[in-house]
């Protein structure tokens, strides 16, 4: 087992992941919120009680989640729009393994097309351990908004490349 | 009225507008849950892209291998994770790295725009031995050294303990108090006396404002000891320094443990009234400083050096017993052979020569003796000879000149134009001179016209060969070559780089040259090279120069150029450049204001590389490489150049 993790740390540092995981499953942001403190109440608990042998976050508290929301949605058998609510096959599965690698290819082609500032930002705030658009802004003597407004840019030229 | 944008900023945590109506429209639009749900999507697929993308440190290029097809810088070198980049120039950059421990670490590379150089690799390996012998807490652990890639792909990696702080450079908005000052002088020279008790001792040769780094706790750091030298070596034969930092006598090679101490002082100088040295020397500025203060700076900046501290540990009394600084006088008769020679050393540089580093230093002990003595060269059978001291060639010397030259045991060689030489070895006395007699052989009138022949069956009972040249290349240098189908033209820059010769490759030669050798002699191993490509070579022993050609047009003369008026010796690195060019640029460099033709038809291109060459002898080389000849009018001072052939009993 791990040691024990400073709980209050890693919710700060992996909290938002979790919570955008959730959305990506069409859950509203209320019940989002909801599935996310439950998945941290759950894992504290466990850790606990040493069920948990090992605490590689936040991965597992996205499968967490992830099984939560789709929980949610099979109890409740709304109409809500469950974008990603069949089941991910297992991990290892190779037409998965495949249809994800060639979707991380078309999103590192579309950043490679980005300016050169642009991919500096996405680094700051999506590589770096703690990156946010505060520290990218800092780290690049920009305004906030206007790291803001890159980092929209950025995003809205990825969706694009991808869409197509 | 809620955007897509909205919602991207509130998938990333930046939304600052009012999050609970924002949620509550997303809440009864269906479509905005749907651009919610897309976005956070889109969020993920970057974060896991993010997580498995490797990014240059410092274009941020993406990198799909070892290192950026942008920029080239490595992105984890010698298992070190490169964090970002501290300085980049045309050598290398200085990176900030973690190991795998996660240890942070300043790595430096050494890069190359051609094979490395020897003078680049001894300067790297000197660095790395320096740093492993050395153990004070000012100065960067030393971790490990390595390499990676090959040829011109060769990288060389020392690690290092970072030093975290900010180089005194940099606080450039900072107003030293006097105190400070002598804080900060009291520190370096604890180092400098650290690196001055090391036997052989260590001279940095390099003090300046970017090389002390001020760490948190205010201690300072004393970094890049790339241009240290061992006092008494003859390695470091080098002018390196900073201008307006070091010494008047450190451009001549001079350099001893007060080279040290002039540099801190200037540096001490430039921070307390942040003015470049060379300003303050040119304004002869005052330091508003107590009389003490300024008479410590003085002793420590005095032009003689024997007049400053004699070491460190002499200064660093002094600073904390300010009344044991004796008054600095002004430069006397007696004490002008040293700066005489500081000058004629810089007066051969700009002349185009060689500098002749004087490694060796007399100690100022009380009374000094001079460290300069003289030689006056004496010969007959030439009108002018080559001098190299300690292997190193100075100048072309006419009979009865006298040359300033450090006290001391070395070398001297005489080269005569006919190829006749005498080498002897002096003890220079300080203050005195030394004279070196030399009678040159006539060389026989065939020697003039045409280069030896010397004949020899290889394998002794196998096909007749035959090899010509002038003399033969000799260097005792060992050399360790592995290329795998490196251009000739590439081999011979590396080899001519590497064993300290010039040459010039003729355009047509350009085989590749594949081969793995280890540990062999400099001119054995270069010429089986050439030999295996069915090439060879003809050598001039007084200016160093190869040219390689064809085996079978080896019995083309070089032309005697002699006739043709004296002018400067040129250094120059081509490589392929248009034979027009290289002939005008020869022609123009040497100075004699001669005026060139050069006959239709004759192109071609040509690799040279000459280290203090004469003029019409470089000439002479790259004509015969080519086929060429010329004819000089005098009258005119004009030279024709055509094809060997077009003219009549050349």
């Amino acid at each position: 087992m791990t040691a024990a993790p400073a709980w209050d740390d890693a919710i700060r540092e992996h909290d938002r992941r979790v919570y955008v995981s959730v959305l990506a499953l069409g859950l509203p942001p209320d019940r989002a919120r909801e599935v996310t403190q439950m998945t941290w109440t759950r894992l504290i608990e466990q850790y606990a009680k040493g069920k948990l042998a090992d605490l590689e976050l936040p991965g597992l508290a996205i499968r967490q989640a992830r099984f939560y929301a789709l929980n949610e949605h099979q109890r409740a058998r709304t109409e809500m729009r469950v974008l990603a609510a069949v089941p991910e096959p297992p991990a290892g599965d190779p037409e998965r393994d495949l249809a994800s690698r060639q979707e991380l290819e078309r999103v590192l082609a579309a950043l490679e097309t980005c300016s050169p500032q642009a991919r500096r930002v996405f680094r700051l705030v999506y590589a770096t351990p703690g990156g946010t658009a505060q520290t990218a802004a800092q780290a690049v003597g920009l305004s906030l908004q206007r790291v803001r407004q890159i980092l929209c840019e950025t995003r809205a030229h990825i969706r694009k490349e991808l869409a197509r | 009225m809620t955007t897509r944008e909205d919602i991207e900023l509130y998938v990333m945590g930046q939304y600052d507008g009012d999050v609970a109506a924002l949620e509550r429209a997303i809440a009864e639009d269906p479509a905005l849950a749907q651009i919610l749900a897309d976005e956070a999507r889109l969020d993920e697929q970057l974060r896991n892209a993010a997580a498995r993308a490797t990014f240059c440190p410092a274009c941020d290029d993406l990198v799909r291998a070892t290192r950026c097809d942008a920029c080239g810088a490595a992105v984890k070198p010698g298992g070190y994770t490169v964090e970002r980049v501290l300085v980049s120039n045309a050598h290398g950059r200085m990176y900030v790295a973690h190991d795998a421990d996660g240890r942070r670490v300043a790595l430096k590379e050494l890069a190359f725009v051609q094979a490395p150089g020897a003078d680049a690799l001894a300067k790297f390996e000197r660095e790395a031995k320096f740093l492993r012998a050395l153990e004070h807490p000012a100065i960067p652990r030393f971790l490990a050294s390595f390499e990676e890639g090959r040829g011109v792909h060769t990288r060389y990696y020392l690690a290092q303990e970072l030093v975290e702080g900010t180089a005194l450079d940099r606080l450039d908005e900072h107003w030293y108090s006097e105190v400070e000052i002598r804080e900060l002088a009291r520190q370096v020279l604890g180092v400098l006396v650290y690196l001055q008790s090391l036997s052989p001792m260590v001279i940095h040769r390099d003090i300046k404002p970017a090389n002390l780094v001020r760490r948190d706790d205010r201690s300072i750091a004393l970094v890049d000891f790339g241009a240290a030298h061992v006092h008494g070596s003859t390695a470091g034969v080098t002018t390196v320094g900073t201008f307006g930092y070091m010494p008047i006598e450190q451009l001549a090679g001079l350099v001893d443990a007060t080279t040290d101490i002039y540099a801190l002082g200037m540096t001490l100088m430039h921070l307390m009234t942040r003015q470049e040295p060379w300003r303050l020397v040119q304004a002869k500025a005052e330091v508003n400083a107590s009389p003490e203060l300024r008479a410590f700076l003085a002793k420590l900046t005095a032009n003689d050096p024997r007049e400053r501290f004699p070491d460190a540990k002499a200064a660093l009394a002094a600073l904390d017993a300010p009344a044991a600084i004796g008054p600095v006088a002004a430069p006397s008769k007696k004490r002008r052979p040293a700066l005489i020679a500081a000058a004629a050393g810089v007066a051969f540089a700009a002349a185009g020569g060689s500098i002749f580093a004087l490694a060796h230093h007399a100690h100022h002990d009380a009374p000094p003796a001079s460290p300069i003595g003289t030689v006056r060269v004496q010969f007959v059978g030439a009108d002018t000879a080559k001098l190299r001291i300690d292997g190193h060639q100075v100048a072309t010397v006419a009979s009865n000149q006298e040359i300033p030259v450090a006290a001391g045991s070395h070398q001297f060689r005489l080269a005569g134009p006919g190829g006749g030489e005498c080498e002897v070895t002096l003890d220079v006395q300080g203050g005195k001179t030394s004279t070196i007699e030399c009678a040159f052989r006539e060389a026989p009138f065939e020697m003039q016209m045409q280069p030896w022949t010397w004949k020899w069956d290889w394998p002794w009972n196998g096909p007749h060969h035959e090899r010509r040249f002038g003399e033969r290349l000799h260097t005792h240098k060992r050399v360790s070559w592995k290329l795998d189908h490196v251009k000739l033209h590439d081999f011979a820059l590396l080899a001519a780089n590497t064993c300290d010769f010039s040459v010039v490759v003729p355009d047509g030669v350009d085989v590749p040259v594949s081969v793995n050798i280890r540990d062999a002699q400099c001119d054995d191993a270069f010429t089986a090279i050439l030999e295996a490509q069915g090439l060879g070579y003809s050598f001039d022993g007084s200016s160093q120069l190869v040219r390689i050609a064809p085996l079978k047009d080896l019995d083309d003369v070089t032309p005697w150029t002699n006739d043709l008026p004296g002018g400067k010796e040129l250094d120059l690195d081509v490589k392929d450049a248009p034979l027009h060019d290289v002939l005008a640029l020869i022609v123009k460099s040497g100075g004699a204001g001669v005026n060139l033709v050069v006959a239709q038809g004759i192109d071609g291109k040509v690799t040279i590389r000459l280290a203090a060459v004469p003029w019409n002898q470089a000439l002479g080389a790259v004509l015969a490489a080519q086929g060429l000849w010329y004819r000089y009018y005098p009258e005119s001072n004009l030279i024709r150049v055509a094809p060997a052939h077009d003219f009549d009993g050349r």
